[in-house]
């Protein structure tokens, strides 16, 4: 029915204003050749394709009016909306020159057509499959590989395409084994080395020292009793809510050339300020600030899932706190370590944000590509070829922290749980784990006041006078006759931002948690495939999926880029496994006699997730929510190649700000968005109760109750 | 409350050295979690070589009185002693006790063998010698040749096997049990119990056995602790429990018990007898003070008269078959009685009259 108005009634071409603007009124409405819907087009300006969606609508209809449906009626009509869907999407390809893109009307035509064939499909198969649960599948499973793999596909041919449009396999060739991307000149002590070999190294040295440090706080956490506990916490949230460029910043006030802790050594010892901030270890530093807390994360369920019995057993078998620590926990947490660090590997190699602001002279991957598509001689074919590198790199990883969870079996030894606590540290490893932790936490917590103080004084390294002067530049609100006037230079952004994430985070997790329950609730052919393809796109880093939507919606038929559109989706896409991940760990301590007891009672399973499933599921949505908004908040990577003149995001701008050198102005901002950050999350909290670490607390306690191995 | 050992008194007298090894002596032991008394003042002394079961309802404080022996948990105030030394404060590594966890604990990221000889790794015996223990242990429990598998390659059954035979390896002075049958299913149930109870006598370690079947603790036990909320209820051997029940509680606990409110009163002759509406009942083995208290009346007292003018006159209110015996539901003028009578037939079916004796030598008054 909807398809149906809206074949009548939107325009079936994109058009370049909006609808409801009257530019478009007056450059004639539906009435004109561009802006006419579906149905005029056949009957005013005789397009004769026009008139197949009209058939295949009419044969739907009456194949929907008829209660019980004849099997051969059904394929039929089945038959009439596929054809209708291949004719036009084949028309708008080749029909006519140059190829426009899709509008309103034939976007929602087409979903429709698509959700009628889904629907005919179920009532085609054998009794048990529910058309809600085929036609969930098959839009997910379409919209994947419309915003996922086409894209990436996107990049595959671009890859190929040289400077004259011409194809050229020995050209991506060359890029590909270039000594620029792979040389390892500085391994060897003489030269620089290749940004693929930057990548490589530091992802290495990040992962390394995140895992170690995330090891310690989780040990520091649920193994003593260390008193500033609730401090740790806070803690390791804070980075969640910080983009990812602003703990670079502060490393540059620190430590920079006009930094405070290089002017003050400099001014002790009589050194020369050194530059060794901005480079490779500069990098390295920003990153293990940025990901410490998430492999804390991660471990501290690793740590809390070692059953308390086995090392109570091991206690009673005679082994003192150390040697239990080292035959019995630490074993078992093994593949929790690996995986942990397989996460922050991929974290690094992805990251945008601390190379971007702290790179100097050594470029890594993300970068390069960037600086490939905005630097002076914008490079296509490179931008995509390093996309493919990045790609494979991250893909690989994946893959193997895939196989690697896989093989571990996380063996249930049947029965109800003994009681019991986790044994604490010895006394060795205590020192160890505080010497670790506790200079760590000081210097992430100086990182958080630098941030503060950068933002309140002058002009940083040279007039330290207070002032808020950053915050009045950015935010300040006069009055006008009109009402309010948004004076400040970031509102625009700001908002932008705002509106974006808060469009783009209900449908995230909404997705997220459809998929989920997809995945956990509903057996079905390829099931795991589909899981996988779910989980993959989040290894694709964001630099690619920025340069693959560039390519894949610049021109028709998908026309997106500059809109506003083009940024919800992308934030859609790529936060949806976070959604995905949270249901799936929601659901699955949910017991599924409770949807059985619904089904036997009379609802379908729409019905079920509806009533039974969601209200159940309501922290799980909340953190959903609360975490695709932070996320696209604080995204960069792919936001900075999308944003377009009237669609700026925040982030985006304040990288401007930091490559102009307004560093006062570009920490203030960040400062403000961390804190609508936090007093967002804080409502939802307030709102709806606890949700994020309460639940995951839950959760830690639900896996230590099966005995992990 | 002091535990009542009158019963072994003349065994205690000559105390060698090897009977206080082995033994555990608890002296007004308290555990308390924040508000909650786990454990609230319990004396207890269990000798060498004994199996003691702790039996009580769920939430009583047998595991923690249990971990509190092997070290796990230290108790809040009194003190615990094995084998004549203090070990209040002393945590598990250090002490001589092994334990099987209800949930076995074996770690999965051993061998079988590995398993078995991690204690004895851990206490600096020789790797080729552990394993050799550790092979002996095995086949002393039936799993010769299971070694190299993983303990999730065993079925719940011999992976209880494995616990045990990793806890008993280590010879230790006394062996500790959590409700180490309730992960078997019910045939299983059985036949492990027998073998642990074999295996204990073998061995001789001193044994503390937690479950909450009393049957399971009948058949196993030397001496039975009853605990309820965190004290001990009454302590005795099994036949002592179910012939002299010190409260109701201990009554309907162990064994199947009609539990009677009525009056109890001293006979001219100094015996006891209990008054329900206008029936007496003699109950010449309790000394149970005068006043209001509780007729324990098990099934086995019960019988159906052989004349209609003898006995309570009843009514049969319901009859159920079970192949060697019979339940019956039995309206009578002093409350609902629960009978049991082993014959291959019901002989008075639903609804019928009957007349019912009461064996005076088989009843309580608590
Ligand atoms: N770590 C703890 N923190 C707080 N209370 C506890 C703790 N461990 C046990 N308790 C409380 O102490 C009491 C005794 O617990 P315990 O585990 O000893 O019972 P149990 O007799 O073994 O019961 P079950 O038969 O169910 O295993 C219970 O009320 C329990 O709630
Ligand atoms: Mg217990």
């Amino acid at each position: 029915m909807l398809g149906l108005a809206a074949y009548c009634l939107l325009p079936w071409y994109g058009v370049d204003y909006g609808i409801f603007e009257p530019d478009w009124i007056e450059a004639g409405g539906l009435l004109s050749e561009a802006g006419a819907s579906g149905l005029l087009r056949m009957l005013v300006f005789r397009d004769a394709t026009m008139a197949i969606p009209a058939i295949a609508f009419l044969v739907l209809i009456f194949a929907g009016s008829s209660v019980r449906l004849s099997r051969r009626l059904s394929v039929l009509s089945m038959a009439a909306a596929i054809f209708a869907l291949c004719a036009i999407v084949l028309h708008i390809k080749t029909g006519g020159s140059p190829i426009r893109s899709f509008g309103y009307g034939s976007t929602l035509v087409i979903t429709t057509l698509f959700l009628s064939v889904t629907n005919l499909w179920s009532r085609l198969g054998s009794g048990n499959r529910d058309a809600f649960v085929v036609s969930s599948i098959a839009f997910v499973c379409a919209l994947i590989l419309l915003f996922v793999f086409y894209p990436i596909a996107q990049i595959l041919v671009q890859a190929f395409v040289d400077k004259q449009g011409s194809f050229s396999v020995l050209g991506a060739f060359r890029i590909a084994t270039g000594g620029d991307i792979w040389s390892i000149g500085c391994l060897l002590g003489k030269s620089r080395c290749g940004v693929a070999v930057n990548s490589i190294i530091l992802g290495l040295l990040t992962a390394t020292s995140t895992t170690i440090l995330g090891l310690a706080f989780a040990l520091l956490m649920s193994r003593t009793r260390f008193p500033g506990k609730p401090l740790l916490r806070a803690l390791a949230v804070l980075p969640i809510i910080t983009p990812p460029f602003v703990i670079g910043l502060a490393l540059i006030l620190l430590f920079g050339r006009a930094g405070f802790v290089t002017d003050t050594i400099s001014g002790l010892l009589g050194l020369e300020a050194s530059r060794w901030l901005y480079g490779l270890w500069g990098i390295w530093l920003g990153q293990t600030l940025a990901f410490t807390p998430i492999a804390f994360l991660v471990l501290t369920g690793v740590v809390q899932g070692i059953s308390p019995s086995l090392e109570e057993a091991s206690q009673t078998l005679r082994a003192d706190l150390s040697s239990t620590l080292r035959t019995v926990s630490l074993p078992l947490m093994k593949p929790g370590i690996a995986n942990a660090f397989l996460l922050a590997f991929i974290e690094s190699l992805a990251d945008f944000g601390n190379p971007v602001v702290l790179g100097g002279a050594d470029n890594v991957l993300s970068t390069e590509i960037y600086f490939a598509i905005v630097g002076a001689q914008a490079n296509m074919m490179r931008a995509a070829v390093l996309s493919l590198i990045l790609l494979a790199l991250t893909l690989t990883v994946f893959m193997i922290q895939k196989r690697w969870l896989g093989r571990t079996d996380f063996t249930t030894i049947t029965g109800k749980a003994d009681n019991g606590a986790n044994s604490m540290l010895s006394r060795n490893h205590k020192i160890v784990v505080y010497g670790l932790t506790l200079p760590w936490m000081c210097f992430t917590t100086l990182i958080y006041v630098m941030v503060f103080y950068g933002s309140v004084v002058k002009l940083w390294g040279q007039d330290h006078t207070l002032t808020l002067a950053h915050y009045r530049e950015a935010f300040e609100i006069g009055w006008s006759d009109g009402g309010i006037w948004w004076k400040g230079a970031a509102w625009d952004s700001f908002w932008t931002t705002i509106s974006i994430s808060a469009i783009a985070a209900p449908l995230t997790a909404g997705l997220g948690l459809l998929t989920a329950w997809l995945l956990v609730r509903q057996k079905f052919a390829g099931r795991s495939t589909f899981e996988f393809l779910t989980m993959l796109s989040f290894a694709v880093p964001g630099t690619v999926v920025g340069v693959s939507y560039i390519l894949a919606f610049n021109n028709a038929p998908i026309e997106l880029t500059g809109t506003g559109t083009i940024l919800v989706l992308c934030f859609i896409f790529r936060n949806m496994p976070v959604g995905v991940r949270g249901g799936v760990a929601a659901m699955k301590q949910l017991d599924n006699s409770l949807d059985e007891a619904s089904l036997t009672l009379g609802a379908n399973s729409f019905k079920t997730l509806r009533h039974v499933v969601l209200p159940l599921m309501r922290p799980a949505i909340i953190s959903a929510i609360a975490y695709s908004f932070i996320r696209a908040i604080t995204s960069v990577s792919a936001v900075i190649f999308l944003v377009g003149t009237d669609h700026n995001m925040a982030t985006a701008y304040i990288i401007g700000l930091v490559e102009n050198g307004s560093y006062g102005l570009a920490i203030a901002y960040s400062t403000v968005l961390i804190v609508v950050m936090l007093v967002v999350v804080t409502i939802l909290q307030v709102a709806f109760g606890k949700t994020r670490l309460r639940r995951e607390d839950r959760i830690g306690q639900q896996l230590s109750r099966p005995v992990v191995a | 409350m002091k535990l009542d050992t009158n019963w072994q008194a003349t065994e205690q007298t000559n105390i060698s050295l090897n009977d206080v090894r082995g033994s555990i002596v608890f002296k007004d032991v308290v555990k308390k979690y924040g508000a909650v008394h786990a454990v609230d003042g319990v004396d207890l002394e269990i000798e060498h070589g004994e199996l003691v079961t702790l039996l009580g309802p769920s939430g009583c404080g047998k595991t923690t009185t249990l971990r509190m022996i092997a070290g796990l948990e230290l108790p809040s105030t009194g003190t615990i002693s094995i084998g004549g030394t203090d070990v209040s404060r002393l945590p598990a590594t250090y002490r001589n006790v092994s334990m099987v966890f209800q949930s076995y604990a074996l770690f999965p990221h051993l061998t079988v063998l590995d398993n078995v000889a991690y204690g004895l790794r851990m206490s600096g015996t020789k790797i080729s010698q552990a394993r050799e223990k550790a092979e002996d242990a095995l086949s002393m429990v039936g799993l010769a040749g299971f070694g190299a598998r993983l303990p999730s390659e065993l079925s719940g059954g011999q992976q209880q096997r494995v616990a045990l035979a990793r806890a008993i390896v280590l010879e230790p002075e006394v062996l500790l049990l959590d409700e180490p049958l309730s992960n078997l299913d019910a045939k299983l149930r059985r036949y492990v119990r027998e073998e642990i109870r074999a295996l204990q006598q073998r061995i001789g370690v001193t044994t503390v056995y937690v479950t909450h079947d009393q049957e399971e603790a009948m058949a196993v036990s030397d001496r039975i602790i009853v605990m309820e909320q965190g004290r001990i209820a009454q302590a005795g051997s099994p036949a002592d429990l179910y012939h002299s029940p010190k409260s109701a509680f201990i009554a309907s606990f162990i064994g199947e018990a009609n539990l009677i409110p009525c009056v109890a009163a001293i006979a001219a002759d100094g015996s006891r007898i209990a008054e329900i509406s206008n029936y007496t009942f003699a109950v010449p083995k309790s000394e149970v003070s005068p006043g209001e208290a509780t007729l324990v009346i098990r099934p086995a007292a019960i019988s159906f008269s052989a004349n209609a003018d003898e006995g309570i006159p009843s009514m049969i209110t319901s009859a159920a078959f079970l192949g060697d015996r019979v339940l019956y539901s039995i309206e009578t003028p002093i409350g609902r009685l629960f009978y049991v009578e082993y014959t291959a037939s019901i002989r008075h079916p639903d609804r019928t009259e009957v007349n019912i004796t009461l064996d005076p030598a088989k009843l309580h008054l608590v």
